[in-house]
């Protein structure tokens, strides 16, 4: 499927702050499942925009506003082309001697540790044994629990905090996708399961809709030799499809936060963010 | 130079000098108030509120009878809690002066620190006992001893430009803040020749006026006197010169704003003459001197040490 | 007239390596000179000599910070009065050990944050690299000037029972010291010049002149004129005395955290005639406090914005971040075998005989022997500190043991070394004491070891801690010329 995508993120200060700066993750990477055929980030007031790319391969760009202002206004529109079926079937299962004979298992280190927001605390603990451990097909078992987020917990945006910790959600048994990709992600490291955090958009409207004011979405991407990564979402209980549009991967939320910065000046932001995702008619 | 160092400083000379004028002016208030008869206390009264003010004590309960001089010294002196008493100074002055340790040299950084350890060695308790008179002149010598030892051994570049605007900003505002402690009420000799002293002024005064002693002579003196070091006029001089030493160019031009206010106010006292101060009233033009010395205070700040860094 | 002749003769050796007399009590070759020219001293004059140094010292603000309240308490070191000589040919052993281990130290380093070809030989465990609190990870693929990383070490050495050297740790993230040893040689001179009789140490002071060099050579290519800065936390960190002194005799502004800032990936300091650029930081700030905006957010003591600055190859850092993965105390046991893999040598200098704990049959045998070994800690999360088997309690033991079994990364363990005694000021007697020895590596265009070098003893009988903070002390080192 074909998507343009817009995402604006705008801060309001009461009082003037200086020297602000700015990290984003806002470029859909492109890859084997999707494509990435424009990107354009316009930042009001007027910066100069430098972008690297990480080590998990994400493009990033970042910028800094010196003198005093009061709002600062991020705009990235982008169009993406995205390759995967509708209707992905089941991968084939997988060993947990497949895992440990990849070459590239080494790397994948801090897929498999703990991380700033996934921590291997008791409450996780209760819960992967609450689901039963993993038999012999880790596939099998990655889609059981997945599915199993989905039923057990409810989606609430009150639940939880953008900081909150998986034990927070866990414990109220609710939260937003952020925490769903967090607690899939912890399950299947904590099963010896290599995993990364995706942040993206699903596209929840047909062709030709209009744009909506949406949020960014989030998922869990699990490393499931000889398949590579296979990406479910957890919120809404399937496999990554061509609905799917991926921005950055990383550890958890922290490697991939959308919009994160620093700034001098006392006063707190309001932030606003607004989506929107379209689906153009056959390119 | 580092902003930051330029701005230790300047706050470390702008709080020796405004400590030793404190303990000036608390000195002189203190002996005034020893020997006064009943008429002689209300203006005593009056004046120490006044005096408080100084030290940026607002609202102080009226202060009476014998222990109110006493009083009214711990005050200005010991409150730690208030930012421009006599210990607040020094405290401020000397941790200025550990911020920028390796820009003075030894013998500053010693002068300023024994200034220090003097102060929180003393007991208010043991001062009372004896009579304030003789820490007050400890102080007073720690703040000279402090600019000679400035002037001897610190080479005559940025960092000493910035320590002698501190000091003469400090001294051409307290001068105008102690002129404008005059008791309106009062024109007698001894009224203005307590200001004078404040000023530590009585004696050139008297050399230079071996005839008169009109009070209009003494705000002249004290505003106008092109040579005497605590004239405002002299004072401003100095900041002048020495905002041009810094950027290199010549007295009577301006490269920015900071230069700008001193020149003009420089210039207006060069060419003021007494007639017209007394026209306008002289507590009303002390005034519009103390605006213009904020204002020179506010440049200050944004040329050289801005919040907001300039692109 | 008492003199220092009959405390020579009192000098009890004891059952250790002595720096200063042999096995039968007679002066080493290279310390005849000094106890010739100690036998003739009087003992009062000496004494009144000791108290002179320390006002001086106190006067000068040699000191660093103890903060058992918050107001923190301003110590000096105490300084002893006897030199420790090092004579050429030791020199040139200990120089051309810690060179070359600097050298390993510093392709590992370049090695583990690109290509990692030691972890894909086998040589070293991935998972010892990865488990590194100080592996950072914003460091993968940035491309340092001449992949220079550690351009200022302190290597820790001390010597054994029959005189072998060994290397005790590395120290590469913000190694100290250096002010002690420059202090000392001026204070000792200006105090004790008849001590010099009959030697002429190679002179110290060039020291922040060559550093000076060494950072120069690490600034981005293509500037004429480099810009150096020293970073400090500020008046209060325990170092800071040292912080200035550098910066005063290398010409370096002394900025702190908020004098800097990035403006479109390029450092500036703030000064009154508006931002000048900055293209060498000589940080002796920790890692995790460096950048706000991608380490700890809460810090003040850095710049928000300077691994950007550092990725595009616009300022120079030194040390370079993530120097801390390869001083790890896990580490330490491969770096003979580092210097194997990249320099294809056997080391000059060998280590202290160590056990990783995290390789299971080595915990078994620690455990095994608590009360003879010293355990350390791997600095993953502090808190532990060290045992020191033989001189704790059984509870203090049976901790540790806890602590090992549940966290065999945190701990390696090593047998107690015996190490060397020199001669010290003890009260009104010389007495033999622990000491080790600290010289420093900086490497600019090349490696280069200047002849400065920190000898610190433990003062308390027997102690072998010859920590600052502990009740240590130092002695000025003279390295002997050829």
């Amino acid at each position: 499927m074909n998507f343009t995508i817009l995402h604006q993120t705008t801060y309001r200060y009461p009082q003037k702050i200086h020297e602000s700066y700015t990290i984003c993750h806002l470029q859909p990477r492109s890859d084997l499942t999707q494509y990435c055929t424009k990107h354009d980030l316009a930042v009001a007031p007027r910066v100069r925009i430098f972008t690297y790319q990480d080590r998990f391969g994400n493009d990033v760009q970042h910028f800094a506003y010196l003198p005093d202002h009061d709002v600062l206004s991020i705009i990235a529109r982008s169009n993406v082309a995205t390759m995967l079926p509708s209707n992905p079937s089941i991968p084939e299962p997988v060993t947990r001697a497949a895992i440990a004979g990849d070459p590239s298992l080494p790397l994948l280190y801090d897929f498999l540790h703990e991380s700033v927001y996934v921590t291997f605390g008791p409450s996780l603990r209760e819960l992967a044994a609450d689901l039963g451990p993993p038999g012999e097909d880790l596939v099998e078992y990655y889609l059981r629990v997945g599915a199993a987020i989905t039923t057990a917990f409810t989606y609430d945006k009150s639940a939880t905090t953008v900081h909150a910790t998986i034990a927070d959600s866990i414990a109220a048994r609710a939260g937003v996708c952020q925490d769903f990709a967090h607690i899939l992600v912890g399950l299947c490291r904590l099963a010896g399961i290599p995993a990364r955090y995706v942040s993206g958009y699903i596209f929840s409207g047909q062709e030709g809709s209009i744009l909506g004011a949406e949020a960014s979405h989030a998922w869990c991407e699990a490393y499931l030799p000889p398949h590579g990564w296979i990406g479910y979402d957890p919120t809404n209980g399937k496999l990554i499809n061509d609905e799917f549009v991926k921005i950055a991967l990383g550890r958890d939320y922290r490697d991939v936060s959308p919009v994160r910065g620093l700034y001098k000046g006392a006063s707190a932001a309001t932030m606003s963010v607004n989506v929107g995702m379209e689906a153009l008619v056959n390119q | 130079m580092l902003s930051r160092v330029a701005e230790s400083l300047y706050w470390l000379s702008r709080n020796v000098e405004r400590a030793e004028t404190l303990a000036r002016v608390i000195d002189v208030a203190f002996n005034r108030t020893i020997d006064r008869n009943a008429a002689g206390r209300e203006r005593a009264q009056r004046m120490w509120k006044r005096v408080l003010e100084l030290a940026g004590l607002f609202d102080v309960p009226d202060i009476d009878g014998p222990s109110a001089a006493q009083e009214a010294f711990s005050l200005g002196s010991f409150d730690a809690d208030n930012r421009s008493s006599l210990i607040s100074c020094v405290r401020i002055a000397r941790s200025n002066a550990l911020g920028v340790r390796a820009e003075l040299t030894t013998e500053v950084w010693e002068s300023i620190n024994s200034m220090y350890l003097f102060v929180e060695a003393q007991s208010p308790a043991a001062i009372a006992r004896e009579g304030p008179s003789g820490f007050l002149r400890r102080i007073r010598d720690a703040g000279v001893a402090f600019g000679g030892i400035v002037d001897a051994t610190i080479t005559h570049g940025d960092e000493w430009n910035f320590l002698q605007i501190g000091r003469y900003i400090e001294r051409a505002t307290m001068t105008v803040r102690i002129l404008q402690t005059h008791d309106v009420a009062d024109d007698s000799a001894a009224e203005w020749q307590r200001l004078l002293e404040m000023c530590c002024a009585s004696e050139p005064f008297a050399r230079a006026q071996r005839h008169s002693s009109e009070p209009s002579e003494a705000i002249a003196f004290l505003l106008l006197h092109d040579s005497f070091p605590r004239s405002v006029r002299f004072c401003v001089g100095e900041v002048d010169r020495s905002l041009h030493r810094l950027s290199e160019t010549l007295p009577g031009t301006y490269s920015n704003e900071c230069e700008r206010v001193t020149g003009r106010l420089h210039a207006m006292l060069d060419f003021t003459q007494l007639q017209e101060i007394i026209d306008e009233g002289a507590l009303k033009y002390a005034s519009r001197i103390a605006d213009r010395l904020s204002s020179i205070g506010a440049a200050i700040e944004t040329t050289y040490f801005p919040r907001v860094p300039v692109a | 007239m008492a003199t220092m002749q009959p405390l020579l003769e009192r000098y009890a050796r004891v059952d250790f390596f002595d720096e200063f007399a042999d096995e039968v009590g007679a002066p080493r070759a290279h310390y005849a000179g000094l106890a010739q020219t100690l036998r003739s001293i009087d003992w009062s004059d000496f004494q009144h000599r000791v108290e002179l140094v320390n006002s001086v010292l106190l006067q000068r603000g040699v000191t660093f910070t103890v903060y058992a309240d918050a107001r923190g308490t301003e110590r000096i070191l105490p300084f002893d009065l006897i030199p420790r000589i090092v004579p050429a040919d030791e020199w040139s052993l200990i120089r051309r050990g810690i060179a070359q281990r600097v050298r390993a130290l510093n392709a590992f380093l370049a090695d583990v944050y690109h290509e990692q070809r030691i972890l894909k030989a086998g040589v070293i465990p991935w998972e010892l690299v990865f488990s590194s609190r100080f592996y950072n990870r914003e460091m993968i693929g940035v491309r340092l000037h001449k992949d220079i990383y550690i351009h200022i070490s302190g290597v820790d050495l001390i010597r054994g029972r029959d005189g072998t050297y060994y290397v005790l740790e590395d120290n590469l993230r913000t190694p100290s010291g250096i002010s002690y040893v420059l202090e000392n040689r001026d204070i000792l001179k200006r105090s004790f010049p008849q001590l010099f009789a009959h030697y002429q140490p190679r002179p110290v002071d060039d020291y922040p002149i060559r550093l000076r060099r060494a950072l120069l050579a690490s600034a981005p290519p293509g500037l004429s004129e480099p810009t150096i800065v020293v970073l400090t936390p500020g008046i209060y960190n325990s170092a800071y005395f040292e912080h200035a002194l550098l910066a005063r005799r290398m010409g370096a502004e002394l900025v702190e955290g908020p004098d800097l800032l990035v403006r479109d990936n390029v450092v500036y300091m703030k000064t009154t005639k508006g931002l000048q650029r900055v293209d060498v930081i000589y940080r002796r700030v920790d890692d995790d406090f460096l950048d706000p905006l991608y380490f700890k957010s809460d810090s003040s003591l850095g710049v928000a914005g300077l691994m950007d600055a550092y990725r595009a190859g616009n300022v120079s850092i030194a040390n370079a971040v993530g120097t801390g993965v390869a001083d790890d105390k896990a580490v330490y046991p491969h770096v003979p075998a580092m210097i194997r893999f990249y320099l294809g040598e056997e080391p000059v200098l060998p280590n202290v005989p160590t056990f990783d704990c995290n390789d299971p049959a080595q915990m078994q045998h620690v455990l095994g022997r608590l009360d003879e070994l010293v355990v350390k800690n791997t600095n993953q999360s502090g808190g532990y500190g060290m045992l020191m088997g033989p001189f704790a309690t059984v509870e203090e033991r049976g901790k540790f043991a806890e602590a090992i079994r549940a966290n065999p990364r945190e701990f390696i363990a090593q047998p107690i070394v015996p190490l060397s005694c020199h001669p010290t000021i003890i009260g009104d007697s010389l007495a033999p004491r622990h000491i080790d020895l600290r010289p420093f590596v900086l490497y600019g265009d090349d490696i280069d070891v200047p002849p400065a070098a920190l000898t610190r003893v433990a003062l308390s009988d027997g102690s072998l801690v010859v920590n600052s903070s502990q009740g240590g002390g130092s002695k000025d080192t003279w390295v002997l010329e050829e």
